[in-house]
């Protein structure tokens, strides 16, 4: 056998075409940099393979829901069972704080879903009060809410029609009706902002400004407009921020909407304003995304310059890029809480199948993160 | 650091030992005609891949050793252009872990220019590999230069078979231009792996 002389064309074209090769790739990927800078991530083993469903804290801990609650103290590393009401036999079906030092927690049975009870502890659980009053007899909570000052129960009924879904707040000295009641489909957010409170299911908008009395608003903004909708928050310009199943952001500001299509194609989820130092300069809205990974988008509402991706070199809160690919990138975002007094971000994730971590913390010191560590 | 100096000096020693065992009475026929102008290998080899270092360092670093020790297998084939003289080609493909529990997979494509000695049944060879590598690491990845220079010692176990094992020291720069050449690295690797050599 013999092997012909190689053409001197046949060497050029090879030349070029590889150099096109080399061209083409993303010359922003950094595949050794992003080795270089990666760190093992050695979290608690609890949070592997789970789901974070809500956060939380008060002057003592963090909280993390689950299937139950799990806390660690603020200036420790250890994640324990919350027992509520010296009950540690439970399903979590809500959880969340009013940042003034009281926790909210819904207890349900963990074989018949019945509840529990709706607690709240403003002393990091040594004492308990019981909220609800049989309210909820025929109904599954699923959920809790602290906007404005207000705690508020979603809840479902079961009938031969399908569930229909239900919104409560407590007045008080007992839960009565927001105003939202037979609904189709759930509540999945709630947030006060621009002088109202606003709820919405994945179709529908609702607003109002006293509560008892929720109305479908339809003159404007992401219902209006056939959207399938993800998200509600508000932020610390009064503004209402609503995420969509295809990539919108809408914000209603002074009685008006106005959208912005953060990514097309892209289905977005929940989402939180959180500074971008510790003295809050400025800040930036995290919105949790979905396309071919998961993860977040950083995204600054008031220049509304393109978002940007968690890891990408002008992101502010993974100070590499590595920081978020090894933590965030490859699971749902299913949670954001932001301590003020402690400068900590929390995220919680689905992580189930993942072999990693549904818990991340990250802590801004100046205007340094420190980057996604796991809990 | 001294996992590199190690890795360093057992290359060097391997690569240089079979030099060092030609002797005057090798038979001119070149290893029974098997390294003799026209002959044909295929090789296939399966081993370790260690990383040794990336250069230059990252300021941002925190581990020391930011890839584990991980897998490599290569197919090769060379053609006698002369005697004991040979080009081809070689498919690889590496697999290493990262501390981050990534994996970063290494696929490259590259020419032969390889130099074949012995004498039975012992036969030696060194070779360099130039060629291009596809680099994947969560799903994103580029396109690389790449080159690999080494050498093996095999023993013959037939009239066409040869197991041994081989050496070769792994450099893949992956290359950035414009604002992102601060990405630019220089990355070294060690294969030390099995392999078997079909003659015909």
């Amino acid at each position: 056998m013999k092997i012909k002389q190689l053409n001197p064309a046949f060497l050029v074209i090879l030349a070029v075409a590889a150099s096109i090769a080399f061209a083409a790739c993303d010359n922003s990927f950094g595949v050794f940099h992003e080795i270089q800078t990666e760190k093992a991530q050695v979290g608690t083993d609890v949070f592997k393979n789970v789901t974070v469903k809500a956060l939380a804290e008060d002057s003592l801990n963090y909280y993390a829901a689950m299937a139950k609650v799990f806390y660690r103290p603020i200036s420790g590393d250890t994640w324990l069972v919350m027992p509520v009401n010296s009950d540690s036999d439970y399903y979590c079906v809500g959880l969340t704080s009013n940042g003034a030092g009281t926790v909210y927690i819904a207890t349900a049975n963990t074989s018949t879903t019945a509840l529990k009870g709706i607690y709240s502890t403003a002393n990091s659980g040594t004492n308990w009060t019981k909220m609800d009053s049989g309210e909820f007899a025929t109904k599954i909570v699923d959920s809790l809410f602290y906007v404005n000052g207000t705690l508020f129960v979603t809840a479902l009924t079961d009938t031969e029609d399908g569930a229909t879904y239900d919104l409560y707040y407590y007045d008080g000295s007992a839960f009565v009706s927001a105003g939202l009641a037979g609904l189709a489909s759930p509540v999945l957010g709630l947030t006060y902002g621009d002088s109202a409170y606003w709820a919405i299911t994945s179709s529908k908008l609702y607003r109002t400004t006293s509560l008892g009395t929720f109305t479908e608003h339809t003159a404007s903004g992401p219902s209006s407009a056939g959207e399938t909708l993800k998200a509600v928050a508000s932020d610390s310009a009064g503004k209402v921020h609503v995420t969509t199943s295809d990539g919108d952001l809408y914000t209603c500001s002074a009685s008006t909407w106005t959208s912005d299509n953060l990514a097309s194609s892209v289905s977005l989820g929940v989402l939180a304003e959180v500074p971008i130092d510790d003295t809050a300069s400025a800040y930036r809205l995290l919105v949790a995304k979905n396309n071919s990974g998961y993860g977040y988008y950083e995204y600054d509402a008031v220049t509304k310059a393109d978002p940007i991706v968690g890891n990408n070199a002008d992101a502010i809160f993974a100070p590499t890029a590595s920081s978020y690919t090894t933590t965030i990138y490859t699971k749902p975002v299913m949670a954001f809480y932001y301590s003020t007094t402690n400068k900590t971000l929390l995220i919680g994730l689905a992580a189930q199948g993942t072999d990693t971590y549904a818990l991340y913390s990250n802590t801004v010191s100046g205007s340094t993160w420190s980057g996604w560590t796991a809990e | 650091m001294k996992r590199k100096i190690a890795a360093i000096g057992l290359l060097m020693l391997l690569v240089a030992l079979p030099l060092f065992a030609q002797d005057g009475d090798e038979n001119q026929n070149y290893f029974g005609g098997l390294h003799r102008k026209g002959s044909q290998i295929i090789s296939l080899t399966t081993g370790a891949g260690i990383p040794l270092f990336i250069l230059p360092a990252d300021a941002l670093a925190t581990e020391t050793t930011p890839l584990g020790v991980g897998a490599s297998f290569s197919l090769g084939y060379q053609y006698f252009v002369a005697n004991r003289l040979t080009i081809g080609g070689s498919l690889c493909g590496a697999f290493n872990t990262t501390v981050g529990g990534r994996t970063l997979f290494v696929a490259p494509v590259a020419f032969r220019l390889g130099y074949w000695w012995g004498k039975e049944p012992m036969e030696y060879t060194v070779g360099l590999d130039v060629g291009a590598t596809v680099l994947r690491l969560s799903g994103e990845g580029t396109i690389s230069p790449f080159a690999k220079l080494g050498g093996g010692v095999f023993t013959q176990v037939s009239e066409a078979w040869s197991l041994g094992g081989q050496v070769f020291w792994w450099l893949i720069p992956e290359l950035h231009f414009g604002v992102n050449s601060d990405l630019t690295r220089y990355a070294n690797f060690l294969e030390i792996s099995v392999g078997a050599v079909y003659h015909f």
